[in-house]
């Protein structure tokens, strides 16, 4: 942790909250839609900055551009995730999707589950970067659940796997950023405190489409489900936690369906009278006159040839060093604020390896789907009157775009100008040992929240996690572990992730509503974590 | 000027920012970074200004039920 001069005090502290506050005003209660509201709280960030924190306009303009940069990872995501879901809507797929998969599984309650978490798990073990909210969004609508549960379904489903999803890049950045004293005990903390968010989310998804009639009916393949999930990535980690996610999230795909052959999952889910989740009956079947355009097998083929993709490119270790090899991206010089916060100078600043990123894998994927479906006469026989593909593409990405680049230069001003450290530190200073525990992983949280990374909120915040915790005498494991899990969780409410979900989902500006589903569910679970954190800091594992 | 317009010019000088700003910055060219970062500020002002002074701005997708 780097010495700086930063007054940590009641008013600094407010200030620094303030930038998130005003976001979370215009987005929730205000209802102003994600790309006005985003950039409302970059400008308050940045008055904070240069009129609270002592940021030089030099200081101001190297964070914004690195947010710019930051903001390109997610748009990488963002634009081939759209254009995949238009190349398949317009030609018939989305539709022959939900009415293939309705002959194969009649149960909603299970297929809901299957995509909004056993699959978005299963996508976040393996690409990252939004693509599960991106992908899962678009799917859950084909199947009859309303825009804003799409939306909050992947959300809350995905985010256990953020720690070690990515082939763990999070857990590999926190290595980078400090030097655990015992990688095996912390990884191993970080898996029983990650089984939380696995297990509750599958008990609020079924919370979300048929309040207590639904758990009753859900409980046990949720408790398999996450028995597979947690239990085998808390076991994995053991062996090797680059693996853990990816491997557990496998296997839960695997046994999704053997278990939707059972008798309680095959037949449509009975007495689930109450369905917030789901469209109305009556306006799903209107639309289901006539036969499909295409197939299941050829409405499943762009998720087919992207999970192919992606494990070829990121699982088979000398493909991916070839890959990882080239990489761009522009310098910064160093910068530093009047309370002596610096960033040492970066050539390149975090580059991207294109061919590593999911949203090559995306793009991939809708190029050959297009060739096919266009090839088949998908798009003539379903609606001659269809749209540009790519005009519609631009439509719905360019707002969603705005959004997170206003998000993520928000985030990076309040990282450069040292708000973020101001408010983890001022935790930290008031905080004893016990009640740091319960609060470490907000710390995370508010990382991901802001960054809508697990890996930025690790690296952020995992060095000061460690100071704190040897200045208090406890155990570091275990608080590395809380600020991972935070980290993990606050992904369910990232702005940034959020807008991934309503671009796909065609409701761009309904961000706040998704954010009332989705963030009483990341506090609670916040909660439930940090009261499971402070037992673990007396056990001596490993 | 439609709403869509002007989330498009907001983007374009977002991401024209970074490459000005990078190259302002490492190569002590004052007037360039200046430039980028006045590119910044204007993508940021003109989203929450469109809600007011777009030609086809409208909210009724925001009243539509869940």
């Amino acid at each position: 942790m780097e010495n700086t001069n930063l007054p940590i005090d009641i008013g600094h502290w407010l200030l620094a909250l303030l930038p998130i506050v005003v976001l979370l005003i215009f987005l929730i209660f205000l209802r102003w839609k994600a790309p006005e509201a985003g950039p409302i709280g970059m400008f308050v960030a940045a008055a904070i900055a240069l009129l609270a924190f002592q940021t030089p306009w030099e200081t101001l303009a190297v964070a914004g551009a690195k947010g710019v940069w930051d903001a390109i990872f997610i748009l990488y995501v963002v634009w081939p995730a759209l254009l995949l879901y238009r190349i398949t809507e317009q030609a018939g797929a989305f539709d022959a999707l939900r009415r293939g998969i309705q002959q194969f599984s009649r149960n909603q309650l299970f297929l809901v589950l299957a995509f909004g978490w056993v699959f978005a798990s299963f996508l976040q073990g393996i690409a990252g970067f939004g693509t599960p909210i991106a992908v899962v969004a678009p799917l859950l609508l084909a199947i009859g659940v309303k825009p804003i549960y799409a939306v909050a379904i992947p959300l809350i489903g995905h985010s256990w796997a953020n720690m070690f999803g990515t082939l763990a890049v999070g857990w590999l950045a926190t290595l980078q950023v400090i030097d655990l004293q015992n990688e095996t005990a912390t990884a191993f903390q970080t898996g029983i405190l990650l089984w939380i968010p696995n297990l509750t989310a599958g008990f609020m998804i079924a919370w979300m489409f048929g309040r207590m009639a639904a758990i009753k009916q859900a409980w046990p393949v949720i408790l398999i489900i996450s028995l597979v999930h947690g239990g085998g990535q808390l076991a994995l980690t053991l062996w090797n936690p680059v693996l853990s996610n990816f491997l557990a999230a496998t296997a839960a795909l695997a046994i999704a369906y053997p278990l939707s052959n059972w008798n309680r999952y095959s037949e449509p889910a009975e007495g689930i009278d109450e369905r917030p989740a789901i469209e109305d009956v009556d306006k799903v079947r209107e639309e289901e006159e006539g036969e499909p355009i295409m197939g299941l097998g050829w409405a499943l083929l762009p998720y087919i040839i992207l999970t192919i993709t992606s494990v070829i490119a990121l699982v088979i270790g000398p493909v991916e060093e070839f890959l990882e090899q080239f990489e761009f991206g522009l310098g910064f010089p160093a910068v530093e604020t009047g309370y002596g916060v610096v960033n040492e100078a970066e050539s390149p600043y975090d580059p991207m390896s294109p061919f590593t990123h999911p949203g090559t894998f995306l793009l991939i994927s809708s190029i050959i789907t297009y060739l096919i479906y266009k090839s088949k006469n998908f798009y003539e026989k379903w609606d001659e009157n269809n749209k540009g593909i790519l005009s519609t593409v631009v439509s719905d990405a360019v707002p969603s775009s705005v959004a997170v680049l206003s998000f993520l230069v928000l985030s990076r001003i309040m990282d450069h100008s040292g708000q973020v450290t101001v408010l983890a530190q001022g935790i930290a200073e008031v905080a004893p040992p016990v009640v740091y525990a319960f609060a470490a992983n907000w710390i995370g949280v508010l990382g991901a929240f802001m960054t809508s990374s697990n890996t930025a909120s690790n690296v952020l915040f995992a060095p000061l996690q460690q100071q704190v915790a040897m200045t208090e005498g406890i155990s570091e494991a275990t608080i590395i572990a809380a600020q991972s899990t935070g980290g993990a969780i606050g992904n369910a409410i990232a702005p940034a992730n959020v807008v991934l979900g309503t671009g796909t989902a065609g409701i761009v500006g309904r961000e706040g509503e998704v954010l009332r589903k989705t963030l009483p569910y990341a506090i609670g679970v916040a909660i439930l974590v940090g009261l499971v954190t402070i037992p673990l800091l007396g056990l001596e594992l490993f | 000027m439609s709403k869509l317009t002007l989330l498009i010019i907001s983007f374009i000088l977002f991401i024209l920012s970074y490459p000005l700003i990078s190259i302002g910055t490492t190569g002590d060219s004052e007037a360039v970074w200046i430039i980028g970062l006045a590119a910044l500020a204007l993508a940021g002002l003109i989203p929450p200004v469109s809600r007011f002074v777009a030609d086809d701005d409208n909210d009724e997708e925001e009243k539509e039920t869940e």
